[in-house]
């Protein structure tokens, strides 16, 4: 009978002696560089199959690694010993790609039939059909990036869990994260699509559905979010427009009258009170436009929310990470479009008038502008808090924080502005100066700081040293991406360089000159937890707080050294981490175990915050965090859990707001619990059962980094779950 | 003489950021009391002079002016009435225009129709009283600073 041999997954085939010689004869090959006798690895594949013959008796079949073990135990008794090692080397590899290759597969398959949903990114739906596309693409992607791109001090910072590169999937391709776009650039000039080109907006109905539309375009160049920096500014000329083509159209109809004169001005210049209109004489046509126009910009808004929160990107899983600031302009066309933003964030989308996801609501508050009553839109501040208390959003960004300082106030591009999560654009070395608009932040990475702790065995001389070294290395590992990033061509990213949503490009010069004006950041984790190995308590006493400063000033004097050495816009960030907080934490345990105050949670605590689970008033945590947000170029965020009776009383709710805006918070958001019920619509704070309706069918909305998500139980992985069943409200609490 | 405890950062009481003083004791009694550990008149913890000190500080705790409530355990109840007052007189005159808020289970015209000495002048010194016995069968929980449909906000201000 015929010698059989079982193969690796399990089929039986004939003994084929051509591969043994082959295998042999690579390995004389490697050893002698040329092979000298013919037959040589003829006789040795003959000596082993009358020997497999002998062991393959009475049926008994040989598998694959016993044919190999042979081949192997023969050029080791043999003379030529090197051979015979390099046949093991070349038997070695082939078993580790191999494996390598079955655990990939393995990876591959679990995302593509989402059999291990693990919420990385609570946007991302991973049991759609794009969505399980995507995170396959993103394993295979991030392999490559891992195993053939990084440099080796950058993988082994990455994996020995010190330095943490984000979104690694989107490394390969060399896209940048997120940008602020000059909306009123795009919408005055139009812009070019791949198939057509669109007309400047001529209306307030188009214009914010162009908005949602260059919000959709614009994510899919890039893995991050995207931001308006002052909508309400950016739109005034389009309500002037729709206002005037409603005049036109009420004199026409109600007065039969046709206007001698054009105005002289441009009409995007004429003011909806300008003497053109002629206020009185018209009197019932004026208040005619009036309505009509804010009819329009109501429902532009409202077309703006649904769409946002229905223009699903990126392969149909997620939709863009959208935010929107607004709140300074005081002409009356752009109070109008901040009261029909909140109005409409009050209001809610869908049936059931549920709380927007999208865009994250930024309010700019302004000490003379909107902050006390008195100033000219102070009410516009309060109907923020209102849809704050009832929505999450809008959040707080504060135009006067000194971390802006040399902004132009008599230029709405330059004001304090973020996106949602945080991340924020600080001064361009590169000639923009405080000029949001056209730029956003090119790569983070993030220090791992209890790592460091440790591995300075909780010294803290030692613990500065490493982190000054790591520093450096987190400034390499930004530049080795900055330059692969610039490396791509512009035709990677056509509407963003076509366009020039991307300040800056100049094409003789390749993209280069457009990412320079991005921010590149160094981000931290666990500053609490790392402070608690040091010395054994973190920055709530003194004594932590004088470490913290330390730590958090050498940030801040490396990123400012290496942003004048390299015309780079390095940054200090404190990272949203939605995902790392929980990864870096486990990794953490399985290396140093469960160690008291440091790892016995599930997850990190967010940058410099306060941990979660401590018992503090909303004035205490914001005088803590706002000791340390100043050393922040790039972004950070501060939040208060307040219980959700205080839509109930928005005065509380102005307090705690204009007292972090005192004490130089850049950007604050205030947690409120968000429970729907989603059969009968009720929202307040009940967690699982509806009290109208009895209804279990609930969706919990909470906070996530800076943005808000669908139900946090579904939506967030399980680091991120227990932080938010951990998180203490800040008011409300006995003593 | 006992009480029940402070909460240094309320919301969800007065208007504004409140401090809330819960007075340990109530007669009333209601079915579906929110805080039924609060009607033993033994119960909560020990009133010192200190606690009159923590009130007056935390008041103006990370120099925030607060306002201030008083619910309990029942306030305006002949047990708790002294205290009540003691704590009205002290918080009055360290802060004189702050907002000052009583929740009571008992009806305004019954407190009003007492003529007692002590309750006319907490009328006062506070701002407003909420009034009333919670009922289950009238619970809504939409409402402000009320459980039930039948309680009711007086403006003490109107009264004087």
């Amino acid at each position: 009978m015929e010698l059989q041999i079982i193969k690796r997954d399990g089929s039986r085939v004939p003994f084929d002696k051509e591969k043994i010689i082959q295998a042999i004869t690579r390995a004389f090959i490697e050893v002698d560089g040329v092979i000298y006798e013919d037959d040589t690895a003829k006789d040795i594949a003959d000596e082993i199959y009358k020997m497999a013959s002998q062991l393959s008796v009475n049926d008994k079949v040989l598998t694959v690694e016993q044919i190999q073990n042979l081949v192997e135990d023969y050029l080791m008794r043999s003379e030529r010993k090197d051979v015979a090692r390099a046949y093991i080397r070349y038997r070695f590899k082939r078993e580790a790609a191999r494996s390598y290759e079955s655990s990939l597969i393995k990876e591959l398959e679990e995302k593509y039939r989402a059999s291990n949903v693990q919420n990385q990114n609570a946007n991302v739906d991973e049991y759609s059909f794009g969505g399980r596309k995507g995170e396959a693409d993103a394993v295979v992607a991030k392999k490559m990036a891992l195993d053939y791109m990084l440099s080796d001090m950058a993988r082994r910072n990455h994996l020995n869990n010190e330095i943490y590169i984000h979104d690694l999937d989107s490394y390969v391709v060399g896209s940048h994260n997120c940008l602020s776009i000059p909306f009123d650039d795009l919408l005055a000039k139009g812009f070019n699509t791949r198939q057509t080109d669109i007309r400047p907006a001529n209306s307030i109905n188009t214009a914010f559905q162009l908005v949602a539309v260059i919000f959709q375009l614009q994510s899919l160049q890039q893995f991050g979010g995207v931001a308006a920096t002052h909508l309400d500014w950016t739109m005034v000329p389009y309500v002037r427009k729709s206002f005037y083509k409603h005049f036109i159209e009420g004199l026409k109809y109600i007065e039969e009258f046709e206007p001698e004169q054009e105005p002289e001005v441009d009409i995007k210049d004429l003011s909806i009170e300008d003497e053109w209109y002629q206020k009185e004489i018209h009197e019932r046509v004026y208040q005619y436009a009036l309505d009509k126009t804010l009819n329009e910009l109501n429902q532009a808004v409202e077309g703006m929310y649904h769409n946002l929160n229905t223009l699903q990107s990126r392969s149909g899983n997620q939709l863009p990470f959208t935010s929107i600031n607004y709140g300074t302009c005081t002409l009356p066309e752009g109070r109008m479009v901040i009261k029909a933003l909140l109005d409409g964030s009050i209001k809610g989308v869908g049936k059931l008038h549920k709380t927007p996801i999208f865009p994250c609501g930024i309010f700019q508050y302004w000490k003379g502008i909107n902050d006390k009553p008195g100033t000219p839109n102070y009410d516009l501040y309060r109907l923020a808090l209102e849809s704050t208390a009832k929505r999450l959003y809008p959040n707080y960004a504060n135009v006067d924080w000194s971390g802006n300082a040399g902004y132009d106030p008599s230029d709405p591009r330059t004001y304090f502005s973020t996106m949602g999560c945080r991340t924020a654009n600080g001064w361009d070395i590169n000639g923009f100066g405080q000029l949001k608009d056209g730029r956003g932040n090119i790569c983070p990475v993030t220090i791992i700081l209890p790592t460091l702790a440790m591995e300075a065995n909780g010294d803290v001389e030692s613990f500065m040293a490493l982190l000054d070294r790591k520093i450096g290395e987190a400034r390499d590992m930004l530049i080795e991406r900055f330059e692969w990033i610039c490396s791509q061509p512009a035709a990677s990213a056509k509407f963003m360089y076509e366009n020039n949503t991307m300040a800056g490009y100049i094409p003789e010069e390749g993209i280069r000159s457009a990412l320079k004006h991005g921010t590149i950041v160094i981000g931290q984790l666990g500053l609490a937890e790392c402070l608690q190995i040091l010395i054994g308590t973190d920055h709530t006493t003194d004594h932590g707080m004088e470490l913290a400063k330390r730590i958090e000033q050498l940030f801040k004097d490396r990123c400012a050294e290496y942003k004048q050495e390299f015309k780079l816009n390095f940054g200090v960030y404190y990272t949203p981490a939605e995902n790392l907080c929980y990864t870096a934490m486990k990794k953490f345990v399985e290396k140093y175990g469960v160690i008291p105050n440091v790892s016995d949670h599930e997850f990190f605590t967010n940058s410099m915050h306060v941990p979660v689970w401590y018992k503090m008033s909303p004035f205490d945590k914001i005088d803590i965090e706002s000791q340390l947000t100043g050393y922040s170029s790039a972004g950070c965020i501060t939040y208060v859990e307040l219980d959700g009776s205080v839509k109930h009383n928005i005065d509380a709710l102005e307090q705690i707001v204009n007292y972090a805006m005192d004490h130089d918070i850049p950007y604050f958001a205030v947690n409120v619990p968000n429970d729907t019920c989603l059969d009968c619509g009720f929202t307040g704070e009940f967690n699982d059962t509806c009290p109208m309706c009895g209804s279990h069918h609930i969706q919990q909305l909470r906070r996530v980094t800076g943005y808000l998500t669908g139900d946090y139980k579904t939506a967030f992985n399980w680091g991120k779950q227990k932080e938010t069943e951990e998180r203490q409200k800040h008011t409300g609490y006995i003593e | 003489m006992q009480y029940a405890g402070i909460i240094k950062n309320d919301v969800s009481a007065g208007q504004g950021v409140c401090v809330t003083f819960f007075v340990q004791g109530c007669p009333i009694r209601c079915p579906g009391c929110h805080n039924p550990e609060t009607w033993d008149f033994d119960g909560g913890k020990e009133f010192t002079p200190d606690t009159i000190t923590e009130v007056i500080e935390a008041l103006q705790a990370n120099g925030v002016q607060r306002n201030f409530c008083i619910m309990g355990g029942e306030p305006m109840c002949d047990e708790n009435l002294f205290l009540t007052y003691l704590m009205l007189e002290n918080v009055r005159q360290k802060y004189p225009k702050i907002k000052i808020y009583i929740w009571t289970g008992y009806e305004f015209d019954y407190l009003k129709n007492r003529n007692n000495n002590k309750i006319n002048k907490i009328f006062e010194m506070a701002d407003y009283m909420v009034c009333g016995p919670f009922k289950l069968a009238e619970r809504d929980i939409t409402l402000p600073m009320v459980g039930s449909r039948n309680q009711y906000v007086i403006d003490l201000s109107e009264q004087k």
